[in-house]
């Protein structure tokens, strides 16, 4: 999020932009409904030993990265790193224009109305970000992917860290029906998503037990065996990034 | 609820007076997340409050944090929580409001603590640390050690 080049995040902008705008079932409005209000698919654990929390979000960043590239090519979701904000709070690039700059896309959705106009939907997303230095530091992401044993860890990362960070975040992204319509919900996804990406590299194991891999993950037409590999589904977390300039 | 205090205190593992866990958890059962998102500042000590700092030497063993669905965007059922499965073939998912369960590591501060036994409270806040109001529901709590 934070090494994006100008390049890739104009390409990330113009993709929001494109999939805000539509308001058929290839918008986002769509994919944002999928998780809280009014499809209500999402997976976050209630029991100790659920499995599909990670798996059912992978799966949802998946559907929603291939929809932002059938309209632009070649973006991809960037990961909001928790500790590299703890100077800066909500990252730049997510804040809303000044004047005299275009909209930023990232900075907010217009919510769609809904048939029963239910008391309280908000018209526009919000943020009421706490002190930045609460968000996670390196130490407790560090310490999650010490743990083990994927239950106990997926438990960890989605309680004390994905919630966290809902919570930290306030206003729209707190509350779990309308979360997802604040496009910054996708860059706090892929960072979990990222996490569990490298959990399973050093541990050396998938996570969610072979019994769990044939599960329908909900709305995204897919199951858990599907996304137990970022290659299989053609993308990966890159350990480091660094550009130099080619002259002509 | 605007607090919790385990109405017993907890006994902790002890052998040849040390401490005898490698690791030790709060588990909370049949947390309700129906409401407002909040943070639970868990305290092991009987006395805390939202005044009390958040640091080891006060009993501070880390925060609940619940990701909170705050109202109800349905019609009335909605949100009303299943008994359980209507038939022995409902293999449907737990309905989203079904309580959850919380598990939060407190080996560090137990072991600074160095009690025999001690009492758990939770004070519910915002993340901004201002009090929460009712938000708090919970069955249970248990203290789970591994050695």
């Amino acid at each position: 999020m934070f090494k994006l080049s100008d390049a890739q995040l104009d390409t990330l902008k113009r993709a929001f932009a494109a999939i805000e705008a539509i308001k058929d079932q290839r918008g986002f409005w769509n994919w944002a409904g999928l998780h809280g209000t009014p499809g209500y698919d999402c997976e976050h654990s209630v029991r100790q030993f659920d499995s599909l929390f990670l798996p059912w979000h992978r799966a949802y960043l998946y559907q929603l990265e291939l929809a932002l590239q059938t309209q632009v090519p070649g973006a991809t979701l960037p990961w909001w790193d928790w500790p590299s904000s703890r100077s800066v709070g909500i990252p730049p690039v997510f804040a809303p224009a000044t004047a005299g700059e275009p909209e930023n896309p990232l900075a907010g959705f217009d919510m769609p109305s809904l048939p029963n106009a239910p008391e309280g939907w908000p018209d526009h997303t919000s943020r009421d970000p706490a002190p930045a230095a609460q968000l996670p530091d390196q130490a407790t992401v560090d310490a999650v992917l010490e743990l083990p044993h994927f239950d106990d860890f997926s438990l960890q990362l989605e309680q004390q860290l994905h919630n966290r960070v809902h919570v930290w975040t306030g206003g729209t992204m707190a509350n779990v029906p309308t979360a997802a319509y604040d496009p910054i919900f996708w860059a706090h996804h892929t960072m979990v998503d990222r996490v569990w990406s490298l959990w399973q590299v050093k541990h050396s194991s998938p996570g969610p037990p072979p019994q769990a891999w044939a599960t329908q993950l909900r709305a995204v037409n897919m199951t858990v065996g599907d996304v137990l590999s970022t290659e299989r589904l053609g993308y990966d977390y890159a350990a480091s990034a660094a550009s130099v300039g080619v002259s002509e | 609820m605007r607090r919790y205090t385990t109405p017993e205190p907890f006994a902790v593992p002890l052998w040849d007076s040390q401490p005898a866990f490698k690791r030790a958890d709060l588990v909370f059962d049949g947390v309700e997340h129906g409401g407002d998102s909040f943070v639970g500042r868990i305290f092991l000590a009987a006395d805390a409050d939202e005044s009390t700092p958040t640091t080891v030497d006060k009993g501070y063993a880390g925060s609940l944090y619940v990701f909170g669905h705050g109202r109800c965007f349905g019609d009335p059922g909605h949100c009303t929580v299943p008994s359980g499965p209507i038939h022995p073939f409902d293999y449907r998912r737990p309905h989203m409001l079904t309580p959850q369960v919380h598990v939060v590591q407190i080996t560090e501060t137990l072991r600074a603590l160095n009690v025999s036994e001690f009492a758990v409270t939770v004070i519910p806040t915002t993340a901004t640390g201002q009090p929460a109001g009712d938000v708090l529901w919970l069955t249970g709590v248990s203290l789970v050690t591994y050695d």
